[in-house]
């Protein structure tokens, strides 16, 4: 999304409700490593050729007594639940029917089946036996004392060797940046925030990357680890050390080049780039369906922006009657606070505008927001609704003319027999027609604003205080709502009549209730957090890769799990099949007989085989796929310089802190297991 | 000295390297069989290669044993507390070098949860005796070898520990810094302390080892104290002053010996090693400062041993 014009979010905002199922999602990859794991530690042990180390890797010896017998039990509970998930599978393939109840679920949006329950628990008992002897020491032996010596040994060692120059380097950018950004006013702000996200990624990853991959390492070639180990240490202690040092140093790097760079970017903001971006908008989004389309979910497809936008058409003059499509947003609930406010309620939208001919230049396309109360509609069907919008609309218009007729009739009397007092009578007149303007939107439950679009820009629609206040009004029979499960707002958007054909193209967060607007350098900051917690999973990784491998391939391997966590979305396609042709095995099936990628395979007991292998495939794939880290999530700067607030709990706390714990907590369990069972024997 | 309390016992002890895929590289250590008594210099004798570093790494729990068992103060060696009351001086460069004498010893105290008084008062009584004293706020990359093996030898007792384990604890030093080492050791023992020692250098070992175990091919060869090991009772030595060797005397002395029913092997002049006499330069430079060597003109003349020191240091008087 290369300087990409206008926010694109393609993410879901997270919140409580999301977390059984990620918890759900985390114990089964986790868990199934943990499994994967101890199956490689007793195939080890049986491996092994001394005899006296064979006791020394199983992992319940770790711990004596009851707790050990336990984790025997869990072992073997864990066998059985793999055990059953496999003969599930057999079982689908050999057409019993109810073993389906066994498979997990086929996509993640599905509910959880019997299948991924016993993955969830079997992955939880797995993780459970791994973990229990890491509990056991961080309670009776690890010390945060020593810990906390080794961090500040860390540190020291940092900062002595001079690593905090490299963040000396964001000055250069600081400084000759300029030279190279060029913008149109309004992309001010934007263009900076990019240039110094960017020009901070590289120059954090590398010092994490770099310090993490030759911190252990380094110990084991200078023997200093002999001198550590060798006193009352734990290994792990040492790890954990490492990691907080570098982290703390990263961290206070971090805070004071991100201050600096907050400087830069501030100073001198234009008036355009200020309302474009320079801000931390705190949108309320509403939920995007169609009327009129094909499907209620999209609209077409015009192979622009791939599927991020759908587009709807407009009707020309030349083919008026034709039903008219519309993009409708529903605001599920509004808060009394902005219910209250007496200033105009601003919304804000970003469309993208598609014109099939070329229409007149400098003139934007024309189109018509309705807002409505959806308890004022004989029938909660969106698509009666829209249908009968039109027809509400001319009704409301002949009301309205015939009151206001009324009312110039009754005035015009009363003028002429009370002459003189024009300017009162003015005045009543217009506060009558008010009247009639609030009586009429809270009997029909409409209210209209037009605008002229320019592409991609963001633009802003205001709604009067009162008449949000009657169209967002809760009905007076609460359950009402509740159960048509109706929106508290509905916006309708269509394109006006024109002359010429157009498309709108909309994206279910282009349209949204700014509800206030937060300072611009808090989010700023905030986008820094989203970076911060690339930097930990990276330097998390490298150390835990060092406590095995050597410093070199910690590094490379620490690169290549970053490069595949950007790529995680292609990774994620071919696993759910979605690339056209299926599967590797119906690939190859297509591939030795010729078949084109379109055509369907028969339906025979080979093409399901074919199917199941696939989506077994796909599933492990998709396992795998957990244990790549998904670095994309952590890059906000898309929100700072769109200026769009970055929420704490629904994008920072769900969508950063949290799965950054998820991801680094198997590879601390990972480090602390390669550490314990590693001999300090480089050759003297 | 109640040499019963057994400190460090191993029990066929073993250690074969192996390469990742478990093929076997090197059997470093076979079978070893030893005790170690409260309160002696033990020493680990042997050629290079021969398992000596190998045996201290399986008893501090750096390598875990193949076959056998070492155990510490009757605990595993595998086991992380037993290091509570161990000390250890590694082979090579351990230490970190961007850190000064002070820091260095204040994070070895930490690790093991001395408090900061204790580890204060400890430290500065550590660097005193090693005589660092003048050189604690420098960093140790700048510190020669023998001060780096002093700092080293200080971090090794920052726990007071009742067994102080040393891997060539005299390597790379200079026959004083050597003395010095060996004498430190020695007061370290008389102060109750339990040493294990190794080396490859017999003159450290004879001088100040109570009991050796000799090692070769990772293989145990001998292990008694060093006087039984030296003392040969079938032979017999005799020093005398005052007398001038001649014919005569050697025919006496004969005489008197085949009394005896023995044989007189040899009788001359003692020479000395060249680190006595090295020792003994050094001595009398510190006792008479600002004296320097001058070569004679003349080569012709006749000098006794040690004598060009003695000729030199005459040139200036105090
Ligand atoms: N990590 C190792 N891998 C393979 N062989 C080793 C390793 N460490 C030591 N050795 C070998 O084991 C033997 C004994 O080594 P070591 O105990 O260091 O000897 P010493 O300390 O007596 O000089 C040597 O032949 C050495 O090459
Ligand atoms: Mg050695």
């Amino acid at each position: 999304m290369l300087f990409a014009k206008s926010m694109v979010m393609e993410r879901a905002l997270l919140d409580w409700s999301s977390l059984p199922n990620t918890l759900g999602i985390w114990l089964q990859s986790a868990g199934g490593v943990a499994a994967f794991a101890i199956v490689l530690v007793y195939l080890a042990r049986y491996l092994q050729p001394d005899a006296r180390q064979q006791h020394v890797i199983a992992l319940p010896t770790l711990l004596q007594g009851v707790v050990a017998n336990y984790l025997s039990y869990f072992l073997f509970a864990i066998a059985l639940a793999y055990g059953f998930i496999f003969l599930g599978w057999i079982g689908f393939w050999a057409g019993i029917g109810p073993a389906y109840l066994l498979l997990p679920r086929a996509r993640e949006n599905l509910p959880f089946t019997p299948g991924d329950w016993i993955l969830i628990l079997a992955g939880g008992a797995a993780l459970t036996v791994a973990v229990t002897p890491i509990a056991a020491d961080l309670v009776t032996r690890i010390s945060w004392g020593r810990i906390w010596a080794i961090t500040r040994l860390s540190w020291k060692e940092a900062v002595r060797g001079r690593v905090v120059w490299v963040f000396g380097a964001m000055s250069l950018v600081i400084l000759f940046a300029d030279w190279f950004i060029p913008f149109k006013p309004e992309d001010q702000v934007r263009n900076y925030v990019r240039v110094v996200y960017w020009s901070m990624t590289p120059l954090f990853l590398m010092t994490a990357v770099l310090l993490g991959a030759f911190s252990i390492p380094n110990d084991v070639k200078n023997n200093s680890i002999h001198t550590i180990v060798t006193k009352p240490v734990e290994k792990f202690e040492l790890v954990l050390g490492r990691f907080f040092g570098y982290a703390a140093l990263l961290t206070i790097g971090l805070a004071v080049v991100s201050c600096i760079s907050l400087v830069y970017v501030v100073r001198g903001v234009n008036e355009e780039a200020q309302f474009e971006s320079f801000k931390a908008r705190v949108p309320i989004y509403g939920n995007l369906k169609f009327a009129g389309t094909q499907f209620e979910n999209r609209a077409e497809n015009i192979g622009r922006e791939f599927t991020y936008r759908s587009y709807i058409k407009g009707t020309t003059e030349s083919r008026r009657q034709q039903f008219r499509q519309f993009a409708i947003w529903d605001f599920a609930e509004i808060p009394e606070a902005l219910r209250e406010r007496v200033e105009p309620i601003i919304f804000e939208f970003a469309f993208d505008v598609y014109r099939l001919s070329k229409g007149d230049e400098g003139e934007g396309v024309k189109c018509t927001f309705t807002f409505v109360d959806v308890n004022k509609f004989t029938t909660q069907d969106v698509h009666r609704q829209a249908q009968q919008l039109d027809q509400k609309i001319s009704e409301m218009r002949q009301k309205a003319e015939d009151l206001r007729s009324k009312i110039q009739k009754t005035l015009a009397e009363e003028a002429r027999t009370k002459p003189g007092d024009r300017a009162a009578i003015e005045e009543r007149k217009l506060a009558e027609y008010e009247k009639i303007r609030l009586d009429l939107i809270e009997e029909f439950g409409i209210y209209q604003v037009g605008a002229s679009l320019l592409d991609y820009h963001t633009q802003v629609i205001q709604v009067p205080p009162e008449a949000f206040k009657i169209l967002s009004k809760p009905p007076a029979d609460q359950g009402a709502r509740a159960v048509g499960n109706q929106p508290a707002l509905r916006v309708f958007v269509s394109l006006d009549v024109a002359r010429e054909a157009q498309m709108l193209g909309v994206a279910p967060f282009d349209f949204y209730l700014l509800a206030f607007e937060k300072p611009f350098w808090q989010n700023f900051l905030k986008g820094v957090i989203g970076m911060w917690c690339t930097h930990m999973l990276v330097l998390g990784v490298a150390i835990a890769c060092s406590t095995y491998l050597s410093s070199v391939i910690s590094l490379l391997m620490t690169f290549f799990l970053f490069l595949a966590g950007m790529n995680t979305d292609y990774l994620r396609a071919i696993a759910h099949g979605q690339v056209a042709g299926g599967g590797p095995a119906e690939a190859l099936v297509r591939l030795s007989t010729r078949m084109s990628i379109a055509g369907e395979l028969e339906k025979t007991p080979t093409t399901s085989l074919i199917h199941f292998v696939d989506s077994a495939f796909g599933w492990w794939i998709n396992r795998i796929l957990n244990l790549i880290p998904d670095i994309d999530r952590h890059d906000l700067n898309q929100y700072v310089a769109n200026g769009f607030d970055i929420g704490w709990t629904q994008i920072l706390f769900f969508d950063n802190v949290v799965p950054l714990a998820g991801y680094l907590i198997p590879w601390a369990v990972l480090a602390y297991y390669l550490m314990k069972f590693r001999e300090i024997a480089n050759p003297s | 000295m109640a040499k019963t309390e057994v400190v460090v016992e191993t029990r066929k002890l073993t250690k074969i390297y192996r390469d990742f895929w478990g093929r076997e590289k090197k059997v470093a250590l076979r079978a070893l069989n030893m005790e170690v008594y409260r309160g002696e210099i033990f020493g680990l004798l042997g050629p290079n290669g021969s398992g000596k570093t190998t045996t201290i790494k399986l008893l501090l729990g750096l390598l875990f044993p193949t076959d056998g068992d070492a155990l510490v103060f009757n605990m595993a060696s595998g086991e992380v507390r037993k290091n509570e009351r161990i000390g250890y001086l590694p082979e090579e460069s351990y230490l970190y070098r961007f850190l000064n004498a002070e820091e260095t010893l204040d994070f070895y105290g930490r690790l093991f949860k001395l408090d900061s008084k204790v580890r204060q008062e400890r430290a500065e009584k550590l660097i005193e005796t090693v005589g660092l004293k003048n050189d604690k706020k420098r960093i140790l990359r700048e510190y020669s070898k023998g001060m780096r093996q002093r700092i080293g030898l200080a971090q090794a007792l920052i726990n007071d520990p009742e067994l102080v384990i040393l891997d060539e604890p005299t390597s790379g030093l200079d026959p004083l810094g050597t003395r010095w080492m060996k004498d430190y050791i020695v007061k370290l023992r008389d102060e109750g302390k339990t040493i294990i020692m190794c080396s490859h250098r017999l003159e450290d070992v004879q001088d100040i080892c109570d009991r050796v175990a000799i090692l070769n091919e990772g293989e145990l060869r001998k292990l008694d104290s060093v006087k039984n090991l030296l003392e040969d009772v079938l032979r017999l030595e005799l020093r005398a002053t005052g007398v001038q060797l001649n014919d005569e005397l050697r025919r006496d002395l004969e005489a008197v010996l085949e009394k005896h029913g023995g044989n007189l092997e040899f009788i001359g002049h003692p020479t000395t090693t060249l680190e006595a006499l090295f020792l003994r330069i050094i001595e009398e430079s510190k006792a008479h400062p600002g004296r320097r060597y001058m070569p004679e003109v003349s080569k012709n003349d006749p000098q006794p041993a040690g004598g060009p020191v003695d000729a030199g240091s005459t040139h200036i008087k105090n």
